[in-house]
């Protein structure tokens, strides 16, 4: 009975987005009619051919790999080693430092997208992958993650491989690295995520077709197509394709990581 | 092999929490030494400044001829077990032992015969291509020793590696550690807090309280003459009764006899010269239960402890604990009241600060 | 253990002091280059403007083009045609004659502070020696709007309209010594002097270890460089002024007679980015003034018997604080490295190891957040500054955007309940297929495309207000709201779902069994044992949703763009701050409303940042 009810929340959860794929199947004119239909009477996959050929979802695609791909490598790699010199070496100024980049959160997205614009701006970046990615590279959450999954992990092991006769870059790529590969997997699959999904900031730098990522072209084909729903639910369900692909890969490390940041995203 | 010399050793950690205090100690080549102290004593700091995983506060670490007190873990030679296995999860078992030898840059053929070797010496031929997280508890604390001795350090460092094995398979590695170490005839430094483990395995052992070493010695010389109280306490199972008391002559007695009087008790000694606060130290067995009033006092009966070959009773001698160790089962009741016999030429006296008199 | 050597050390702070004050001169000269082209490129537009403004159009028929230079060696092809100015109504074009005599007369003008060249076409007018521009250079000037070259600012001449570049003019500043010490020395310099002999005496002279005197000479010499950079800036105002001042008196000559009487408008067109007004006489020097509550530079200009008008400008130097965010750094560079060596100096060669591996490791984090967070926020503190708080604060869109805000944040405890009541649901039945079902049907939303999301519930809304006849829940300003925060409401529940399993894991089942051998019900277990052990979770988790919701930009870009109008129903913060942005680009008005949000976030982002602080420290 009271699994009924758990199945029965499942599918009012997960409602909106079979009637997205359901939509993007009809014609146009279907949605017209009342009631609306749930289902389309003669499904059709022309909605996405248009999509692919209008996004362009090539293009799109690619754009947005190219972003959360470099950004995913920069933040991962910068988090772990800068994580690893919080956890596991001694130096002056490591405490006073660190606190410095915990202060960083307490400047919100908006703040420094401005003087970020102005700065790309400067640097001739507009409309460019370096002006798009440069600014993402590093993420004080990531530097916690990585931190907090280094102080979890036993200090023993890489004990064991200094005595080894280890240097502190063998061991940061050979012992601690791939020990802490649940924490990196689970960075590596949040920032590509979170970057697939990065609105405020593509909106501002890029400007041309040619530069356009997944939700800036998504929220583009909703103006230009205004009235053709079932056209922009093809290229939702395309869009959103890939996310949830990573998420039934990485289920885990996706929920590692949410739990981690205490649900913090970026809406 | 190398012999190891701390010289006025000290450590203070960033909190500013000191963990050893200006200590002296030397072990001798190809010994087997054992640390040994309660938890917080500053063992595992020793092992780690030896191997310079801790930097050294004041104070010098010299293994074999060379000062290293400035050298990174890596130039020192030395190879460390921990109370965890410290193995890498994502390699086999062999990989694991290979790895000090690959960093070394150790030829391939080499390496693999050499870790064959360790692996049959320490009975790891069958598991050697498995992930530690497929083998048994105690195949883990094997192949971390494997992975110690792999490269043929001069200096062996074991961090309670037994610690966290069952009672069984303790006994067991334990043998063969010291098969080890006499077959390697390495230098060992062995730390443990479970002083029957030091009893068993140390040539000598090292007793640590508070960061201070208290006394060096073969297992007998700490048993029989500890150099101080907290030596006295924490060595034997259970430890020395140690009572605190006041030196005094009664006047009573032709000889001028004097007694200590402790709680209830008033027992006769035959030192002569001190009055005062004292502790008199008496170890369990030494203490014997006796028909109320017989003995040199009477104490309450709180606990009866039978172990089969023989009892421990815990007794309350005038708000002073005492532990009494009989043979066999013994026939007291808790609550009842019973006379306290001591064997008064087994007695350790020391001061009201802990240091031994006489 | 040292390993630095007395010696080595004490030239390695000195150097370390010579390179801080080399740095900082250089960046004074770097600013004061700036302020030296910023003046040459505004006196070359307003001399541009002024030629326009007096050059009479030719009598027809039109001028014959300037003769081209031909530059046919090698194997380039010759340049087809001659670059000549394009052909123009004659109204439009200049009288050459004319032009020539105008073009004369600028380089005799008294008091002048720099060399002028006018080109007309490719050809040079006042020199007539003097190289010709190419083609391409003319051509690529219509583009750019002017450009450095040889120490010489070249901005466009266009034709009496201004709709086509007919030529160019160039002009070179004279060096003007930049300092007021003699020899034409700043401030700095001599500050530099000090800071490096301060060094000096702690480096070389161990016993006077006066370090605080050095940091003071560094910071001095920060402050030197400074008022040199500021004293540049205000020259190049006021060069300006001096210059334009000739310009206009000048022109107002050279006006023919009837628009001489009134010469105001016209002589405005020659100072684009300036103003005149009417004015009183003065005397020759440049003042600062208040006008309108802004500082102006403005100096009094003789333009005929005992008339007088007043030239206005923006001054420069208002501008030239954001010269401290180089001057600073590079001032304190020398002090940061003698503290630096001075620790290494009394540093075992081992931790000073292990410090240079740990720094090398933080670089790119650090590097990345000096430059692309702590830079650019203390760029928009500064933008900031400049804005103006009050007008702000009148506005009732900012107050709307605000209120919006905290409105649509209202829908954080919802979902938290919801999130709670699933957690609780999945976690009972984790081991069942249903369970897993719908924690991944929470997921689902969360990790979906945003943008996505927001179609996806537009075309929901639509469906379901079609047939009703009425306007979409989006487009009614009484729902639109409403609409947006049952959206964020699905979205969100999935997120704070998982953070509450995660707590709800985390407790040990034996304080459940303990419960039940208590006696406790469901629900008083759910009350006394799990909601009170969940207190930290939820608390961050509601922080968090706060402060996720106060942030929400997507929903309302891609679906209601802050309408509907005219009443800005969904127009939240962070959109606001965008439209200011993309819309006004009135930078310190932006980073006024994003630094107001900031600190409203900052009462939330604090304390979670403690209980994220706690949490680390238990686990």
């Amino acid at each position: 009975m009271r699994k009924t009810l758990l199945v029965g929340a499942a599918i009012v959860m997960i409602a909106p987005f079979l009637y997205m794929v359901s939509v993007s199947f009809m014609g146009e004119s279907e949605l017209l009619r009342w009631p609306p239909p749930l289902f389309p009477t003669s499904p059709t996959t022309a909605n996405y051919a248009a999509a692919i050929a209008a996004l362009p979802f090539n293009r799109v695609l690619l754009n947005t790999a190219v972003l959360a791909g470099c950004v995913m490598i920069g933040q991962v790699l910068t988090s772990a080693a800068a994580g690893y010199a919080f956890v596991r070496l001694k130096f002056p100024g490591r405490d006073g430092t660190f606190r410095l980049m915990t202060l960083a959160l307490i400047l919100p997205t908006i703040f420094l997208v401005i003087p970020r614009y102005l700065m790309i701006e400067a640097l001739g970046w507009i409309d460019t992958f370096p002006g798009l990615i440069s600014t993402e590279l590093v993420s004080v959450w990531g530097i916690l993650f990585m931190r907090h999954a280094f102080l979890m992990q036993p200090r023993d092991i890489e004990d064991a491989a200094r005595l080894d006769g280890a240097g502190e870059w063998t061991l940061f790529w050979q012992v601690t690295l791939p020990l802490a590969r649940p924490a990196v997997t689970a960075l590596a699959v949040l920032a590509f995520m979170d970057q697939w999904r990065n609105f405020l900031w593509p909106l501002m730098v890029t400007r041309s077709a040619r530069m356009e990522v997944a939700e800036v072209a998504l929220a583009r084909l909703h103006g230009d197509y205004a009235a053709n729903v079932p056209y922009q639910m093809a290229a939702a369900v395309l869009v959103s394709l890939p996310l949830f692909l990573v998420c039934l890969i990485a289920s885990r490390s996706v929920m590692a990581g949410v739990r981690f940041t205490g649900a913090d995203a970026r809406l | 092999m190398a012999s190891v010399t701390l010289r006025r050793l000290s450590k203070v950690y960033d909190g500013g929490v000191q963990a050893l205090h200006h200590l002296d100690l030397e072990v001798r080549d190809g010994e087997l030494l054992v640390l040994l102290g309660p938890s917080g004593s500053g063992k595992t700091t020793i092992l780690r400044c030896i191997a310079g995983l801790e930097e050294v506060t004041t104070g010098e670490v010299v293994i074999g001829e060379r000062v290293v007190t400035n050298e990174p873990p890596a130039a020192r030679d030395v190879a460390m077990v921990f109370q965890s296995p410290a193995l890498y999860p994502h390699l086999t078992v062999r990989d694991n032992i290979a790895f000090p030898l690959e960093l070394r840059g150790v030829a391939r053929t080499q390496i693999t015969r050499r870790v064959l070797e360790a692996a049959t010496r320490l009975h790891l031929e069958r598991v050697l291509e498995r992930r530690p997280g497929q083998i048994s508890e105690g195949e883990r604390q094997r192949a971390a020793l494997g992975r110690a001795m792999v490269r043929g350090p001069q200096l062996f460092l074991l961090d309670e590696p037994l610690s966290r094995l069952d009672a069984q398979l303790r006994i067991e590695l334990r043998g063969e550690l010291l098969a080890l170490h006499r077959a390697l005839g390495a230098t060992m430094i062995y730390v443990t807090h479970d002083q029957t483990e030091a009893m068993t395995m140390g040539q000598r052992i090292a007793v640590l309280h508070e960061g201070r070493l208290r006394q060096t010695g073969t297992p007998e010389e700490v048993y029989q003459r500890p150099a101080d109280v907290h030596v006295a306490r924490f060595i034997g199972t259970p430890g020395m009764n140690v009572l605190q008391g006041k030196g005094r002559g009664t006047g009573e007695k032709a000889d001028g006899g004097r007694v200590i009087e402790a709680g209830s008790l008033a027992i006769p000694i035959e030192l002569t010269t001190y009055e005062g606060e004292l502790q008199v130290g008496i170890r369990p067995e030494y203490v014997g239960l006796c028909a109320v009033d017989k003995g040199v006092g009477n104490a309450d009966v709180l606990v009866v402890e039978p172990l089969g070959s023989e009892t421990l009773i815990h007794l309350n001698a005038g708000g002073q604990p005492l532990v009494a160790r009989v043979p066999g089962f013994a026939d007291v009741r808790v609550g009842t009241q019973v006379g306290v016999k001591v064997d008064r030429r087994r007695l350790y006296l020391f001061d009201s600060a802990g240091a031994p008199l006489g | 253990m040292s390993a630095l050597a007395p010696r080595a050390w004490a030239a390695g702070a000195a150097g370390a002091a010579a390179i801080a004050a080399a740095l900082t001169l250089g960046v004074v000269r770097v600013a004061q280059r700036h302020y030296e082209r910023a003046f040459a490129f505004r006196i070359a537009h307003t001399t541009a403007a002024y030629i326009a403004t007096v050059t009479p159009p030719p009598p027809p028929p039109p001028p014959p083009p300037a003769p081209p230079r031909s530059r046919t060696r090698g194997r380039r092809v010759p340049a087809p045609l001659p670059a000549a100015p394009p052909p123009t109504s004659p109204a439009r074009s200049y009288d050459l004659p004319s032009l020539l005599t105008q073009a004369h007369a600028l380089e005799t003008l008294p008091g002048w502070s720099s060399n002028v060249e006018v080109y007309s076409g490719t050809a040079p007018l006042v020199a007539a020696t003097a190289a010709a521009l190419s083609p391409d250079e003319l051509s690529n000037l219509a583009a750019t709007g002017g450009h450095w070259r040889d120490g010489t600012a070249l901005v466009p001449l266009t034709d009496r309209d201004g709709q086509d570049v007919v030529g160019a003019v160039a002009v070179q500043p004279r060096s003007m010594p930049h300092g007021p010490l003699p020899g034409g020395f700043g401030f700095s310099f001599p500050a530099a002097v000090i800071a490096v002999a301060a060094a000096s005496v702690i480096a070389f002279r161990q016993h006077s270890l006066r370090r605080g005197g050095y940091v003071g000479a560094a910071l001095l010499l920060a402050v030197a460089s400074y008022v040199d950079v500021r004293a540049a800036a205000r020259q190049s105002t006021d060069r300006w002024l001096f210059d334009t001042r000739r310009l206009l008196q000048e022109a107002a000559k050279r006006l023919p007679p009837p628009r001489a009487r009134n010469p105001i408008p016209d002589l405005a067109g020659i100072v684009r980015d300036g103003d005149i007004v009417a004015g009183e006489p003065g005397e020759s020097a440049a003042r600062r003034v208040r006008v309108d509550g802004e500082r102006r530079a403005v100096v009094a200009v003789l333009i005929g018997p005992q008339r007088w008008i007043e030239l206005r400008s923006a001054p420069a130097e208002i501008e030239a604080p954001r010269w401290l965010i180089g001057l600073l750094p590079a001032a304190l560079l020398g002090p940061f490295a003698i503290i630096g060596l001075r620790w290494a100096e009394r540093t075992p060669v081992r931790r000073r190891r292990e410090t240079a591996i740990a720094w090398g490791f933080l670089a790119p984090a650090t590097v990345h957040l000096v430059l692309f967070t702590a830079g650019p926020a203390l760029y928009a503190l500064y933008l900031a500054t400049l804005a103006n708080f009050p007008a702000l604060a009148r506005d009732p869109l900012t107050w709307n955007a605000f209120l919006n805000s905290a409105t649509y944040a209202l829908y954080v405890p919802v979902s938290i309940g919801l999130a709670l009541a699933a957690a609780v649901a999945i976690h009972r039945y984790r081991a069942h297929w249903s369970g897993r079902l719908l924690r991944a049907a929470f997921l689902l939303p969360y990790v979906a495309s945003v943008v996505a999301v927001a179609l996806l519930w537009q075309a929901i809304y639509r469906a379901g207000s079609l047939g009703l006849g009425r306007a979409d829940w989006l487009s009614n300003p009484r729902t639109a709201l409403a609409a947006l925060m049952l959206m964020s409401l699905w979205v969100h529940a999935g997120g704070q779902m998982l953070v509450f399993l995660a707590g709800l894991q985390s407790i040990p089942q034996s304080c459940f069994d303990a419960a039940r051998v208590d006696g406790a019900s469901a629900w008083q277990t759910f009350r006394r044992v799990t909601l009170p052990m969940l207190r930290p979770v939820t608390w961050l988790v509601s922080l968090t949703g706060v402060l996720g919701a106060l942030q929400m930009f997507t929903l309302v870009a891609v679906l209601t763009q802050g309408g509907p109008f005219p009443l800005h129903a969904t127009d939240v913060a962070v959109h606001r701050i965008y439209r200011t942005a993309v819309g006004a680009q009135a930078w310190g008005m932006t980073s006024a409303l994003a630094l107001i949000l900031a600190v409203i976030l900052l009462l939330f982002r604090w304390p979670q940042l403690q209980v994220l602080r706690r949490e680390a420290r238990r686990a």
